[in-house]
């Protein structure tokens, strides 16, 4: 089995995460099965991993051996990359039996679902790789990071679970650090604990939007953040 | 839309931009001041704060939420939102009105300051219901995208749970009256469920569409949809309303989108083990624009005539009954013009009309591949 070629599977870049579309989720996490996902490994365990807007899926496909006893998933809005990823997926798994059963991924959209697939604290890791910058200032309310937005990844990450975030935006990555610094469930990593993190280096280059960014020279700013407890006393 | 609110010896009717406050002995008028030449702009919410001091209402267009002094029924606070709101609903303590709005939002407004309102908390789905628990730690919204959120208070930015289950927009809910452990909801997916809302547990569920006696209106219903490119399986629940009947179990009325009885349930908890009972089906003339209880009396308000009406609780040793105790002529010596819209067809639009595009990409993807193939 090969690997799909990409360029049967591009698609306009944006669709507004506003709208309706057709989406299936489930009423309830507990309704959802995972087995379709991962048809080999899933017995007591649940995602722990999330790449959202994860795009062409590079990451997974580089975190699934570092992590091979996680399972992890990618959300992608559009339906012909969600596609590409899952048939890139299947390739994988067919060209290298016993790998890559633990990345799959879900075409949904991560601003409205999220918890009907996850329960409360379920999650260790959620990733913002170069997420879409949406300039315009009318169109900031369709940004993956927001005030509100944050209150909801807080609620299915598990305390002490980590946020990663990567932007060649300069103005997006100071916009993402203000609004994680400022809400109460979130404080930044200092850049002596990034240090022992291996995941960090593979922020840049493992997926298709970073190795775009290093071929035009553009910079990269990293930011990683920790799910505190609530320390609201009344 | 809510058009009536009541409290133990009060109640009010809204038409357009005119309420009648009755008192049980006379009728006065209120007119919210037009601050559009528009005609279609009226109230959409009214309410009686639970100690009567208070009215409180929005307007659609104008977006103004205005808070009076009961029993003078003079002017007591006036806001402009800064969106369309759906739902409005005084605090506990009667110092805060909540307002649910139709981009997502609720935000509070202290009524004693000048300048407020905050917002708390954001769904990305329009709003239908806002509440906060009676030991003010919780304010539950919820939406159209069928859920209930659970958020802590006043750190709103921690969401405590989510309720989810509801298969269609969740159009009220309410603190279980006789266990404030409990909340309830109902839905466009006809079923009516209660929850335990510290942990987004489902406790119990009654399935109220079953109990509508005539198969055609379920089918008339889905065909109408069906025309608009929406998928509907269970008629809606229109109106809820709720009560304390006793220690032990409170009174539920429930009404359907186009059937014209009042279904009328007890449900009972004991020991947390919920059960539920169908107590009685009142046939009603006209579908009601709303109904509500004031203790255990049942109020309807019939919007075209403009008649309040009042059951009383008649309660044989085995099931409840409602007998009719009064009616009230509203807006009698006020002539208001103003068409009211049928609450029946405002429902559509809160479902979701789904355009699938995933379908017709995996055809021309099947024809492709097909294409190397041969
Ligand atoms: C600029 S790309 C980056 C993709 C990938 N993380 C990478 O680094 O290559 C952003 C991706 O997020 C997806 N996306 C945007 N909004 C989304 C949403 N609400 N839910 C899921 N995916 C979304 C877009 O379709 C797009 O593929």
């Amino acid at each position: 089995m090969a690997l799909p070629q990409k360029k049967y599977y591009r698609q306009r870049a944006h669709s507004n995460p506003i709208a309706d579309h057709c989406f299936d989720y489930p009423a309830h996490p507990d309704e959802y099965n995972w087995s379709n996902l991962y048809p080999a490994l899933h017995g007591n365990s649940e995602v722990e991993f999330l790449d959202v807007g994860c795009g062409y899926g590079g990451l997974l496909v580089t975190l699934s051996p570092m992590y091979p006893k996680q399972l992890m998933l990618g959300l992608e809005i559009r339906v012909k990359v969600s596609d590409y990823v899952n048939d890139r997926i299947q390739a994988l798994r067919v060209q290298h039996p016993e790998m890559y059963q633990n990345i799959a991924v879900l075409r949904t959209n991560a601003m409205k679902y999220l918890p009907n697939f996850f329960h409360k604290g379920q999650l260790q890791k959620m990733f913002f790789l170069y997420p879409d910058p949406h300039f315009k200032k009318a169109k900031h309310k369709w940004r993956i990071i927001n005030k509100w937005l944050l209150s909801e990844y807080a609620y299915i990450l598990a305390e002490q679970g980590i946020v990663y975030t990567i932007t060649d935006v300069k103005d997006l990555h100071e916009w993402m650090v203000v609004h994680f610094e400022e809400h109460p469930l979130f404080e930044r990593l200092s850049k002596g604990e990034l240090e022992s993190d291996p995941i960090i280096e593979k922020l840049y280059e493992s997926t298709e939007e970073g190795q775009k960014v290093t071929r035009n020279n553009g910079d990269k700013y990293v930011a990683v953040f920790r799910r505190i407890s609530d320390k609201w006393k009344d | 839309m809510t058009c009536l609110s009541a409290s133990q010896n009060n109640l009010a009717v809204a038409r357009g931009l005119h309420v009648d406050y009755y008192n049980f002995t006379k009728h006065s008028y209120l007119d919210v001041p037009e601050k559009l030449n528009t005609h279609d702009d009226h109230i959409c919410d009214i309410t009686i704060s639970s100690d009567s001091s208070y009215l409180a209402l929005i307007t659609t267009v104008s977006k103004q939420l205005i808070i009076y002094n009961l029993p003078q029924l003079t002017e007591y606070k006036s806001f402009i939102l800064p969106r369309s709101a759906s739902k409005i609903r005084f605090s506990p303590n009667n110092i805060n009105v909540l307002v649910a709005d139709k981009s997502g939002d609720v935000l509070i407004y202290d009524f004693s300051k000048e300048n407020s309102g905050t917002k708390l908390l954001g769904h990305l789905s329009l709003l239908l219901d806002v509440l906060q628990t009676h030991d003010m730690k919780y304010i539950i919204s919820c939406d159209r995208d069928e859920k209930i959120r659970v958020s802590c208070y006043p750190n709103t930015y921690n969401i405590q749970t989510y309720c989810l289950g509801h298969k269609e927009f969740v159009n009220h809910i309410e603190i279980l009256p006789h266990n404030d452990k409990y909340i309830t909801s109902s839905s466009g997916d006809g079923n009516v469920k209660f929850w335990d809302y510290v942990n987004g547990k489902l406790c119990y569920n009654i399935n109220a569409c079953l109990d509508v006696d005539n198969n055609e209106l379920c089918e008339l219903f889905s065909k109408r949809m069906d025309e608009e490119g929406v998928e509907v399986l269970n008629l809606p629940i229109v109106h809820y309303a709720v009560t304390k009947f006793n220690k032990d179990s409170s009174l539920i009325a429930v009404t359907i989108h186009s059937f014209n009885k009042i279904l009328i349930y007890t449900l009972q908890t004991i020991d947390n083990q919920f059960k539920h009972q169908k107590e009685e089906m009142i046939p009603v003339q006209k579908f009601p624009a709303a109904i509500m209880f004031i203790k255990c009396s049942l109020i309807l308000y019939d919007d075209i005539d403009c008649i309040v009406s009042i059951l009383s609780v008649v309660n044989s040793n085995e099931r409840i009954t409602f007998q009719m105790d009064k009616q009230i002529k509203m807006f009698e010596d006020k002539i208001v013009n103003f068409n009211v819209k049928l609450s029946l067809d405002a429902i559509k639009i809160l479902y979701k009309r789904k355009f699938d595009n995933v379908q017709e990409y995996q055809e021309r993807k099947k024809q492709r591949i097909e294409k190397v193939v041969q």
